[in-house]
């Protein structure tokens, strides 16, 4: 045996030297996994949310909602005004009844052998911000500054009925299945940042108040002014919340508002809603039934000085 | 959403930093370890038991070299996205093979230093450091440590089959 000194030959060892290479390939493939994913989640969401029956949705989300409905609610409520805006809302539940107790919005489906319909309950928030919001698990909240901006019973019933909307076409839950697939996703890569104790919770509250894309406004706003109609026989009212709703909409728009945020421009919005009154032979014209005494005056607050 | 934006920020910006430091570190071990391997080439360092001519050996001690190698952003990075869908982590092989060139090397020349003419019975550990980061879980490093029996023979008498006479160098 004899030693021969030799310089050892690193090169198996030493990879193929393109790490950066290796980053983009592996990025590519888990980004497209990673949205593939996230689109998937959503569009199942999507489909199981038209077919979820208001029972289902009870067992499932009921713990979720009232986290959520927690911390909407952590201002305080009023319950006088509460009770006044639920009698508002009582006769858009007959009217609409229908089309909360089968899921709406999706194609006939049904809610299997569950005609129950999600029990809608309204709240009115004690908060400095103008606002209405469609909660997982029934409950409609209406914020007393936004009470503040409406001048009749006709507006508030508008709004009742958007949000009304939202539950007929199932868009808290829409919301929900996407926002949480994009929450999984990015906790999945580690860059979540959930807001809340709880991540779901947390982008649950996120997504709701975040609210909706703008179809599903237009949608949420054509079955409040069916509603209005439904109740007063005009759709009179309407256009006082459009009209709140440009003047509030450039300082409230950092603020998170479901009926004042992702919306179109209060024109746009405008203009639909009078295309729609003129499509169905409606009219504008018609007698303003005052706010309640209750509801012009949540939360200790004076409301419009009008009368 | 600011926090968003912070977050992806600062990784970003440790990810480049990763990838730029950890590139031209690691060339430049490279380049260091070929440069140190040529120089001491002519100095056994073998894993066998036994080599000729060892009962005539005059000395013989403990040698040991050790290294601990740390894991730039970059690396742990890639190799988290190789985690997701397994295969071969390239970055971390060449850091462990960096490691024990350097391991052995500081072994060799420690060797040198004592005047030993071979390193026999050569031996490899590694052991991993913890660190503070993921409750004790997270990796500081790993530690590369190479250590062998230093023999050495009275002046002339070194063994043929290991060169004989005086060392020669390479290059």
């Amino acid at each position: 045996m004899q030693y021969n000194p030799q310089v050892p030959d690193d090169a198996p060892n030493l990879g193929d030297g393109r790490p950066l290479r290796e980053m983009v390939r592996l990025g590519v493939i888990l980004v497209a996994l990673t949205v593939g994913g996230v689109a998937a989640v959503a569009q199942i969401s999507a489909v199981a949310a038209s077919w979820m029956s208001p029972e289902t949705e009870r067992t499932l989300l009921g713990p979720m909602g009232e986290a959520v409905r927690e911390t909407v609610v952590a201002g305080g409520i009023d319950a006088e005004a509460s009770e006044a805006a639920a009698a508002l809302l009582a006769p858009l539940l007959v009217t609409h009844g229908d089309e909360l107790a089968v899921g709406g919005g999706g194609g006939g489906a049904q809610g299997g052998d569950d005609p129950g319909s999600l029990p809608l309950e309204v709240v009115v928030v004690c908060s400095d911000e103008a606002n209405a919001l469609a909660l997982p698990g029934g409950t409609i909240a209406v914020t007393s500054a936004l009470l503040e901006t409406l001048e009749s019973a006709n507006a508030l019933t508008f709004v009742l009925g958007h949000e009304l909307g939202h539950f007929v076409h199932r868009d808290h839950l829409r919301g929900l299945g996407r926002r949480a697939a994009v929450a999984l996703a990015l906790e999945a890569v580690g860059l979540g940042a959930a807001p809340g104790a709880s991540p779901l919770v947390g982008y649950a509250a996120e997504a709701t108040q975040r609210g909706y894309d703008r179809e599903q406004e237009r949608d949420a706003d054509a079955v409040g002014l069916a509603a209005l109609v439904a109740v007063y026989g005009h759709t009179g009212g309407a256009e006082q919340v459009m009209e709140a709703l440009a003047t509030l909409g450039g300082d409230t728009a950092a603020t998170g508002l479901d009926l004042f945020r992702t919306h179109p421009a209060g024109a746009d919005r405008s203009a639909r809603l009078q295309a729609q009154t003129h499509a169905q032979g409606w009219t504008d014209q018609g007698t303003l039934v005052p706010l309640p005494e209750a509801l012009r005056e949540a939360c200790g607050t004076d409301g419009p000085s009008g009368e | 959403m600011t926090e968003v934006w912070l977050q992806l920020g600062s990784f970003l910006g440790l990810l480049v930093l990763g990838y730029v430091a950890g590139r031209r570190s690691e060339a430049r071990h490279i380049a260091d370890l070929r440069a140190r391997e040529r120089l001491t080439a002519w100095l056994p360092a073998v894993t066998l038991k036994k080599v000729p001519g060892l009962d005539d050996a005059a000395d013989a001690q403990l040698v040991a070299g050790s290294v601990v190698v740390g894991i730039d952003y970059f690396k742990r990075f890639v190799a988290g996205l190789r985690g997701l869908v397994g295969g071969r982590v390239d970055g971390y092989a060449i850091l462990m093979d960096r490691g024990r060139r350097e391991a052995i090397l500081r072994m060799k020349e420690a060797a040198l230093a004592q005047g030993f003419d071979a390193v026999i019975r050569v031996r490899l550990e590694t052991s991993t450091l913890a660190s503070q980061a993921g409750n004790g879980n997270g990796t500081a490093g790993v530690e590369m440590l190479a250590y062998g029996t230093g023999v050495r023979w009275a002046a002339g008498t070194r063994p043929a089959a290991l060169g004989g006479g005086a060392p020669q160098r390479l290059g």
